[in-house]
């Protein structure tokens, strides 16, 4: 159980998020929405402690974790600046479990590591280096990396930017069956609205910093929603299976007249 | 620019001035070392004098600093301090002649050299070469300058600056017999050790301005290096380095020399150094000069064993009384060819023939 | 749930093209530590005195009374020492240059890049124009001086950190300034000073393995030593560093502390190196390059083989110095300089991006 309380991340005297606060339970996947600066990124890093911020973050039964506290079970992956080394991307991989390693690596560690970059799909990859690979293979090889942490909470910065379509749908689903299998709680920032509406399990909506909606995808999207937080008309139609199907239209005027949850 | 501006403007002052005083005076002819045909005013009054202070008084005789009117101070007072104080001592007036600097420090002035209105201008070869045009200005400036060099450690450029400043000076029958003398010298080492034959010593030579604890400087084909040449040693060095380098001291300890020589001068700011010249004492030599012995290795060295390592004046090298330290070197490596020579009875009798001081000091000398 | 068989097949190739890496690695590690034996033992050979190699060996291992006492003190006080100080320097200047590129994140990075041998030269020369000299151990005057201002600019580029924030850019820049600060104050130094004196300054700078005594080869083997067992313990951090900083600190790594503490490390290792020998410049740049390529960033091997190549390019300089003028002390910061620049060039041809 994650339960954050007024979180507030400030850049100098700008606040970026003002008071949120919001409780996941384990094994749940949530998607969170918004337009570009409405603080999504500052939210995660906020949590996972690698920007000073105020408030509490309590998981289970460990109240108010400090930031250097957090490592152990908060995973953070940023958003791909498209940096590269040479490292390989097994040893990657292992640096996700920083603490474990030594001047000599477990086998078992590393059998796990190359289980993972199979799963993915990437055992071709071999023992290519980072530089070697694409932009969508390196951000697998840091979610492998993220989840070969097995961390309790799991904080992705739009996992699904740079990938193909196969791929983010791989992505997504390893991540929701990783949260069910192993009670992980998952939040991932993201931009597609259809996706997050078909593979979270709860979607949260932010606009200036504030969260404007808070629930399930059926329940939460609507065609005022995304107008209100994206500009966007939209077409908003519900399948066959019961999923949202929702299809930008045109770009409209921001009216900045949402009231926070 | 200003500055050239002023210099152009005196340059022009003074030359017109010397061509009026000097328009209707002599002028003589004069051969410098660098083959340079010069006019210079007979009779000069008026020197300036770079390097080479105790030939010149050599040359002279005891007045010759009545003429000098400008010398580079730093080239006497600070490379041969002991030296200068002896000669200061026996002749205060030296120490108030003007200063234009040294030339190798970039100190030179040419405003004092030529507000001193000297009549002609001695330097050293080494010292032309580093002044480069300024030379040009100062003939600009109605200064002849010749050009004397004992530094090149020969005979012929030895015997040619002696004839030269004697010219000069209107002391040729003195300067005639100085070199003469220095020729007759060094005719004989060579006699001798072509009758002595035999394979030449390995010898090795250092500069002990930094003590024992460091290896300093070698020579191979200039000053101390091209006299051991001439005492009919084989100079380790020669082909192994260029110049102003230390010698490997592995490889000093391959060669295995039979005679050593260490030169050291007026170095009392360091502490380690070979002390030599005016007013020191034996006893200060040998004890800066013994711990070149404990070197690793050197007392496996043949000159170590035997005894043969020397100490020798710095300042005698490039001298017209330079023949004597030759004469020495000669005497180590030959002993029995020179067996009734004795250098340092000759050196410090040229100075109490030519020169207004004593040569009381140390100025050769032998560990044991 | 097992995986599906085509996945199952490409794990087993997976694992085994990985272990075949692995093991690649290790061959080229233990294959450059075998290289530095060999010509560590070449260059205690080679020597103006052309020894016989069989003399050279019993000097080494016999007793001292029956071995040849010219024989045994070249070896011993000459050879010896000089060629395990160029190991020292050589592995403490690989090893920093190898940490200085991996915490500033940047290629150019070396001890030398950022100011520490030219504050050293200048603490060597100032020492040596005034004709200072320290009371009781006046001999060492030259190294502590240098030693002394190695260390601050150290200091320097870390206040600029501190005030500024410990980041890679920041450090960069103030390490090139300190660079051209000390450097100019190291040419008004050469200004002001006579021939000889200019002479005795400019030789120093060149670098040279002349000055190596046992004292020398004990103190920057101390140094040495500690700082390897310092950065060895956070191997798996550093490695992580070249993630980028966010990606780090979200695996719990505190980058300023590490950074500050690597950096502090590192100018100690560079200030023992430079203070004995001069300012030897490349070989803090190309070794962890040469050692990159062969065996990748896992610091675990990055860092030692860093430290062999480092070694390799200054015993090999130290030979060819040797050889090429036998009766001379060629200034070893020459040599490598030499040696480095081709091998520099060679990089950058071979397409160098592969490796940064």
């Amino acid at each position: 159980m994650l339960n954050v309380t007024g979180l507030t991340v400030k850049y100098g005297s700008l606040s970026v998020i003002t008071d949120l606060a919001f409780s996941l339970e384990p094994g749940s996947f949530t998607a969170l929405l918004g337009a570009n600066g409405t603080g999504k990124s500052s939210l995660l890093k906020g949590i996972a402690g690698v920007i000073p911020a105020s408030g509490g973050v309590s998981l289970q039964d460990r109240k108010n974790l400090q930031p250097h506290q957090r490592g152990d079970s908060i995973a953070y992956m940023p958003q791909d600046t498209g940096a590269t080394s040479s490292l390989t991307v097994i040893e990657v991989i292992l640096l996700g479990r920083l603490r474990s390693l030594g001047m000599q690596v477990p086998r078992s560690l590393e059998n796990e590591a190359i289980s993972i970059l199979s799963g993915f799909g990437l055992g071709a990859l071999e023992t290519r280096t980072l530089e070697e690979i694409s932009g969508g293979q390196r951000q697998l090889v840091y979610l492998a990396q993220s989840l070969f942490r097995n961390p309790d909470i799991l904080l992705l910065d739009e996992p699904t930017a740079a990938l193909d379509l196969r791929h983010q749908l791989i992505v997504l689903d390893r991540v929701s069956s990783h949260c069910r299998k192993n009670g992980t709680i998952a939040i991932a920032a993201m931009h597609d609205l259809s996706l997050a509406a078909k593979c979270a399990d709860r979607l949260i909506c932010m606009s200036d910093g504030k969260i404007v909606a808070d629930g399930k995808p059926t329940e939460v999207l609507s065609v005022s929603l995304i107008r209100d937080l994206y500009g966007v008309e939209a077409d908003l139609v519900t399948g066959s299976n019961g999923i949202l199907h929702i299809t930008p239209l045109n770009a409209v005027e921001l009216e900045k007249t949402v009231s926070p949850v | 620019m200003f500055n050239r501006l002023i210099t152009g403007l005196m340059a022009l002052a003074v030359s017109m001035t010397i061509l009026f005083t000097t328009a209707q005076a002599e002028t003589i002819t004069v051969s410098d070392t660098m083959g340079r045909k010069v006019q210079v005013p007979a009779n000069a009054k008026r020197i300036l004098l770079g390097f080479y202070f105790e030939d010149f008084y050599a040359i002279g005789g005891p007045n010759a600093y009545d003429k000098v009117v400008a010398i580079s101070k730093p080239a006497w007072r600070n490379w041969r301090n002991s030296q200068w104080k002896t000669y200061v001592a026996a002749n205060p007036k030296i120490a108030k002649i003007a200063d234009v600097g040294e030339v190798d420090a970039g100190t030179f002035s040419i405003e004092t050299a030529i507000a001193a209105r000297p009549a002609v201008a001695i330097i050293a070869g080494w010292q032309f070469r580093a002044l480069g045009d300024t030379v040009a200005k100062l003939e600009a400036a109605g200064i002849p300058v010749v050009v004397a060099d004992y530094n090149a450690q020969t005979v012929e450029k030895h015997v040619i600056s002696t004839r030269m400043i004697g010219k000069i000076l209107g002391q040729e029958e003195r300067a005639q017999k100085l070199a003469d003398q220095y020729a007759t010298a060094v005719a004989d080492v060579e006699s001798r050790i072509k009758k002595a034959g035999g394979d030449p010593k390995r010898v090795y030579v250092e500069i002990g301005s930094k003590g024992a604890g460091e290896f300093g400087n070698t020579y191979t084909d200039h000053m101390w290096g091209r006299i051991v040449g001439l005492a009919g040693g084989n100079n380790i060095a020669l082909g192994q380095v260029g110049r102003s380098t230390p010698l490997n001291p592995e490889y000093i300890l391959a060669t295995n020399p039979q005679a050593i020589f260490i030169a050291g001068s007026y170095w009392t700011n360091r502490k380690n150094a070979v002390v030599m010249g005016f007013g020191v004492k034996p006893e200060l030599t040998r004890a800066r000069l013994m711990p070149y012995t404990k070197r690793p290795g050197w007392q496996s060295i043949d000159a170590v064993k035997s005894g043969e390592v020397h100490a020798l004046y710095h300042g005698g090298a490039r001298t017209l009384y330079d023949f004597t330290f030759l004469q020495y070197i000669a005497k180590v490596l030959y002993p029995k060819a020179f067996a009734d020579v004795d250098p340092l009875a000759n050196h410090r009798k040229f100075y109490e023939t030519w020169l207004p001081v004593k040569a009381e000091g140390v100025f050769m000398l032998k560990l044991k | 749930m097992p995986l599906p068989e085509n996945e199952l097949i490409m794990t087993s190739q997976t694992i085994k093209s990985y272990r075949q890496l692995v093991a690649r690695r290790f061959f080229w590690a233990l294959f450059t530590a075998s290289g530095l034996a060999i010509i560590i033992i070449i260059d205690i050979l080679v020597g103006p005195a052309f020894l016989n190699v069989f003399d050279v060996l019993a000097s080494l291992v016999l007793p001292k009374a029956s071995v040849d006492p010219m024989v045994y003190v070249i070896v011993h006080s000459i050879r010896l020492p000089m060629t395990l100080m160029a190991i020292l320097v050589g592995a403490s200047l690989g090893i920093a240059g190898a940490q200085m590129q991996t915490i500033l994140g940047n290629p150019l990075a070396s001890p030398y890049t950022l100011g520490f041998s030219a504050a050293a030269g200048f603490g060597a020369a100032v020492v040596i124009l005034f004709g200072l000299q320290l009371p009781l151990i006046p001999e060492f005057t030259v190294p502590v001086a240098a030693f002394l201002t190695a260390s601050l600019a150290c200091a320097l580029v870390y206040g600029f950190a501190h005030v500024r924030g410990i980041t890679s850019e920041i450090m960069i820049l103030a390490g090139i300034a300190t660079l051209f600060l000390f450097q100019s104050l190291q040419s008004l130094i050469q200004y002001l000073a006579a021939p000889e004196v200019l002479q005795e300054i400019v030789f120093w700078l060149f670098g040279s393995m002349l000055k190596a005594t046992w004292f020398s080869v004990s103190v920057s083997g101390g140094i040495l030593l500690i700082s390897i067992l310092l950065l060895a313990r956070d191997s798996w951090k550093l490695t992580a560093l070249r993630l980028g900083d966010e990606r780090a600190r979200s695996l719990g790594i505190n980058v300023p502390r590490l950074r500050l503490k690597i950096f502090i490390i590192v100018s100690f290792l560079t200030a023992g190196a430079v203070a004995f020998v001069g300012t030897i410049g490349f070989v803090g740049l190309v070794a962890p390059h040469i050692a990159r390529m062969l065996v990748g960033e896992d610091q675990r091997l990055f860092m030692p083989v860093s430290g062999i190549m480092g070694a390799i390019v200054m015993v090999g300089a130290s030979i060819a110095s040797k050889v090429i003028s036998p009766g001379a002390v060629v200034p070893i910061g020459i040599v490598t300089a030499i040696v480095g620049v081709p091998f520099l060039f060679a990089l950058i041809l071979t397409g160098k991006k592969r490796h940064w």
